[in-house]
């Protein structure tokens, strides 16, 4: 949470005000302006010595005390109407008295104008006391560690203005148009942009979500504070959920803490979960995440989605179990492909002299094929521009998915801002996934067709025909992959001088290509899962959604994993290659990478005719 | 891979080979540790951590904390403060040049209980100098110019912008020199011994600290320049419209309002002064919460 809180999208020492529309002077100089505008009171003229921002001290403990009031800011929330002694009561005298706390539930402040009878906050009192917040149980007994029971300055600071303009539209700041309709009546300019942005900042959040997110994270991420009450770390497991990692891209529109825990009536009255009263009793649930503004048209069983799951086997065994799998299949494919890789490439700097004689002549063969036939073709213009197609989606998803799977990254809201932001980049993402999946059906009913042309040549028929075949592809993996595998191990040990020498396609390629029947379906799948979440929760539990969303991204970063660590290094960033293969463009590959990488192939090369000669 | 290759050129493979080679390594030993930690009790790592935060990290870290508040048409980035109420923007401009801040900080008065604020408040525009240092012992200084925080240089009157209190990017100090080419009070020996000063402070024994320590401080006087010198309709302590300020404001400054704030102040000061014991007692009533 520490690091969310920096990485933000919040430049260190950037300076106190940024624009988010207009970054120009322009812009931050209106909105200096702007305080000017609205209300502030100082009738005692406490400003005279708290305006100067270095009026400190260091008490005794340490601790530093800042008696600077920044007027511009005072001025832009709605404490600007309530003097300096309606919060301060007991400062009555020069030299001050030592100050007691604030009593923010104290009758002290404005007139409030509906009744016109003195504002207070008391009536958050009761609702605190009735809260999960209380330090007293209800019952009347003391809770323990009283002391981590939260005051009213451990989750707020003076409130500022979020005012909004609703128009056409919606959208941040004030309507002129509505401040000059307004002042055709009211004559106090300042007070009616006090009025209005006052009241249009309680229409929406009066918080952005990050803000909330922060603020609770400051006792929930706490790890000792969790020790203490026994509670889980609640706040990495929102930030991983789409919810939390939405509020982290800066969608307003995505739920924080108090969309959920806290009851309509009030943000104050949050219970615990094991409190039938509370929003997030396994009863209300359902009623909670089918509310019309979030997923209103899902079913109740979206409810048993836990959006503080784990992968803790004593807590979420489930999800744990789902999290081993995938941890298990990722590392026990990747480690030792990588293993072999990393030693092929330092064996390319000691190789045995046997294998330099093959691969020289092996190379001469390949040469006088590829002088006879103007090059050696190896993939056709439908493969190629199905790999073209196939790289470009890819990295579309690529870089609208993984700023979401590390959205605390630096890079990830710069990515992500490429695509639209929050509200662009996710639609753009599924727009990848669905032509990904488009793409691969074309491709198997591309495959099937060849099959049964093939089978009608042939006059072979029926469902073992079928089998026979597909499993006779040049694609599938064959007994002689082993092998070549064994054989490729022996070399890269040193037990063996012989390379292994691979046919049309190595057992490599081979994996690669049955892994994207294991992935694509995968993702896509629980992509669609996920999307169409209310849609889903209709035919399956909510908890289905945790094992879709654990499944989707491990699965892709075990793609991705695969893609840069084992098949961009293996194939383009072998000596002699890299930097970049002409044989994505041409199709076309080089005699000696062709006798290095498929010498069986060449050396099928011998038996034609015309290289006999 | 021929019979026998080019030196440089084995050089180069070599030197891809073991690029490619670190870096499938590195990223392999990435993603087991970050897969690995995907499973398991995600507060156990972070309890590690926080166990495994220094003291002296945890307690002066957190001035250098930040916040952000989003308020839709701009974002107000300000220092965190724990338990601070009002929003402060940003924290005041820091003297980069006067190297008095280099052991006392920015906020180095605290024995004064209740004056201690005001005078960590006026830090902000005055230099230590000003109040603290005298050239001879019983001269007090009669010329200021103001010079530049950052680079301790001599520069014209500030703008003094409205709405901008006390943080003009330069501080007053006294000047030096002659009347047609003044210096700021520098204390350059002071200020070179006090560098090496603290570089070997490890190594001298008690009694060396004490005497480099009274070498620094040797130009402070014993009875700094008080509030009422400045904050006097009789007093020409400072000039102040000669260092810019508006005439309005110079009479504000020296006004029945300020003057009496400053009474107060004082009045209530003095007896403490003399009894040191009382001020001690007050302290303790201070502090407690």
């Amino acid at each position: 949470m520490k690091h969310f809180i920096v990485t933000s999208r919040v430049t260190r020492d950037s300076g106190r005000l940024r624009s988010r529309r207009a970054p120009g002077s322009l812009a931050v100089a209106v909105i200096l302006l702007l305080p000017g505008l609205l209300y502030a009171v100082d009738a005692e003229n406490c400003l005279m010595c708290h305006r100067f921002r270095g009026l400190a001290r260091v008490d005794k403990k340490g601790d530093y005390r800042l008696f600077y009031v920044d007027e511009s800011l005072f001025s832009r929330g709605p404490h600007a109407r309530v003097s300096c002694t309606g919060c301060h009561a007991d400062v009555e005298k020069i030299p001050h008295d030592d100050a007691k706390p604030v009593d923010c539930l104290r009758s002290c402040h404005i007139e409030e104008p509906t009744r016109e009878i003195i504002f207070t906050h008391a009536k958050v009192r009761k609702t605190l006391e009735d809260s999960v917040h209380s330090p007293t149980a209800q019952s009347g007994a003391a809770q323990g560690n009283p002391e981590d029971y939260p005051r009213c300055k451990d989750c707020h600071d003076i409130p500022l203005f979020r005012p909004i303009s609703i128009f056409k539209k919606m959208r941040a700041g004030v309507s002129e148009r509505a401040i000059n309709r307004c002042t055709q009546c009211h004559a106090d300019e300042n007070f009616v942009r006090y009025f209005y942005s006052h009241v249009t900042t309680r229409l929406h959040k009066a918080r952005d979500p990050r803000e909330v997110v922060t603020m609770c994270a400051e006792c929930h991420a706490d790890p000792a504070f969790a020790r203490r009450h026994n509670l889980p770390d609640v706040v990495a497991s929102y930030l991983e959920t789409y919810h939390g990692k939405a509020v982290l891209f800066g969608s307003s529109l995505a739920p924080d803490c108090l969309d959920c825990h806290a009851s309509q009536e009030s943000v104050h009255e949050m219970r615990a979960a094991t409190d039938p009263r509370s929003s997030v009793h396994p009863e209300n649930r359902p009623a909670v995440c089918t509310t019309q503004d979030c997923h209103g048209s899902a079913g109740p069983a979206i409810a048993s989605f836990d959006v503080h799951a784990n992968r803790h086997l004593r807590t979420h065994p489930l999800e744990f179990a789902v999290g081993l799998f995938f941890v298990i299949a990722t590392l026990g494919i990747l480690l030792p492909i990588l293993t072999l890789n990393v030693l092929g490439l330092v064996r390319e700097l000691f190789p045995s002299h046997h294998a330099e004689e093959e691969i020289e002549r092996l190379t001469r063969l390949a040469e006088k094929k590829a002088a006879r036939e103007d090059g050696i073709l190896r993939f056709g213009g439908g493969l190629r521009i199905q790999h073209a197609f196939l790289v470009t989606v890819f990295v579309i998803l690529c870089l609208t998915g993984f700023p979401m799977k590390f959205p605390e990254a630096r890079w990830a809201p710069v990515i992500y801002e490429l695509f639209g932001g929050i509200h662009g980049a996710p639609i753009v993402h599924r727009v990848a996934g669905v032509a990904l999946l488009v793409g691969f059906t074309l491709h198997i009913i591309l495959i099937l067709v060849n099959v049964g042309r093939s089978l009608k040549r042939k006059g072979q028929r029926g469902l073992k025909a079928w089998i026979i075949a597909i499993i006779a592809l040049p694609m599938i993996p064959k007994r002689c992959d082993l092998s070549d595998l064994v054989a490729w191990a022996k070399y890269v040990f040193f037990l063996s001088p012989r390379r292994a020498n691979y046919g049309h396609f190595s057992w490599k390629e081979k994996l690669e290509y049955l892994g994207l029947f294991w992935g694509i379906p995968l993702l896509g799948v629980t992509g669609i899962l996920l999307w169409a979440e209310s849609i889903s929760s209709h035919i399956m539990p909510g908890w289905a959604l945790n094992v879709a969303y654990l499944a989707h991204t491990y699965e892709s970063l075990l793609a991705v994993a695969h893609i840069t660590l084992v098949h961009i290094p293996g194939v383009i960033g072998r000596p002699g290659v890299s930097p970049f293969s002409s044989m994505v463009i041409n199709g076309k590959i080089s005699p000696r990478a062709l006798a290095e990488e498929h010498g069986g192939e060449v050396q099928g090369f011998v038996t034609a005719p015309e290289v006999k000669s | 891979m021929s019979h026998k290759p080019d030196p440089s050129k084995r050089l180069f493979l070599f030197a891809y080979v073991g690029m490619w080679s670190v870096l499938l390594i590195a990223a392999g030993a990435w993603l087991t540790v970050y897969l690995v930690g995907t499973l398991g009790d995600p507060l156990a790592g972070k309890a590690i951590e926080a166990a495994n935060a220094k003291v002296f990290d945890s307690v002066l870290a957190l001035t250098d904390k930040k916040v952000v508040r989003y308020l839709g048409e701009w974002e107000l980035v300000e220092p965190k403060l724990p338990g601070h109420f009002h929003h402060i923007g940003r924290w005041y401009q820091s003297d980069k040049w006067n190297f008095c801040i280099e052991c006392h900080g920015p906020i180095p008065h605290s024995r004064s209980l209740k004056e201690r604020a005001f005078l960590n408040m006026h830090n902000l525009f005055i230099s230590c100098q000003v109040c603290h240092v005298q050239e001879s012992e019983g001269v007090a200084p009669h010329r200021f110019g103001w010079v530049d925080m950052a680079t301790g240089r001599l520069g014209p009157n500030p703008e003094m912008v409205k709405g901008v209190w006390g943080e003009y990017g330069a501080k007053i100090i006294p000047l030096t020199g002659p009347q047609e080419s003044p210096e700021p009070l520098s204390l350059k020996e002071e200020q070179e011994f006090s560098t090496e000063f603290r570089q070997r402070m490890n190594s001298l024994n008690d009694s060396q600290k004490v005497i480099g320590n009274k070498f620094i401080h040797r130009k402070c006087v014993e009875n700094p320049v008080r509030c009422s010198v400045c904050h006097d309709a009789n007093s020409q302590f400072f000039p102040y419209t000669a260092l810019g300020y508006s005439q309005e404001r110079a009479a504000f400054l020296v006004s029945t309002e300020v003057v009496d704030l400053i009474k107060r102040y004082e009045t209530f000061l003095m007896p403490n002064l003399l009894k040191p014991q009382q001020q001690e007692g007050q302290g303790t009533q201070e502090e407690k919460p």
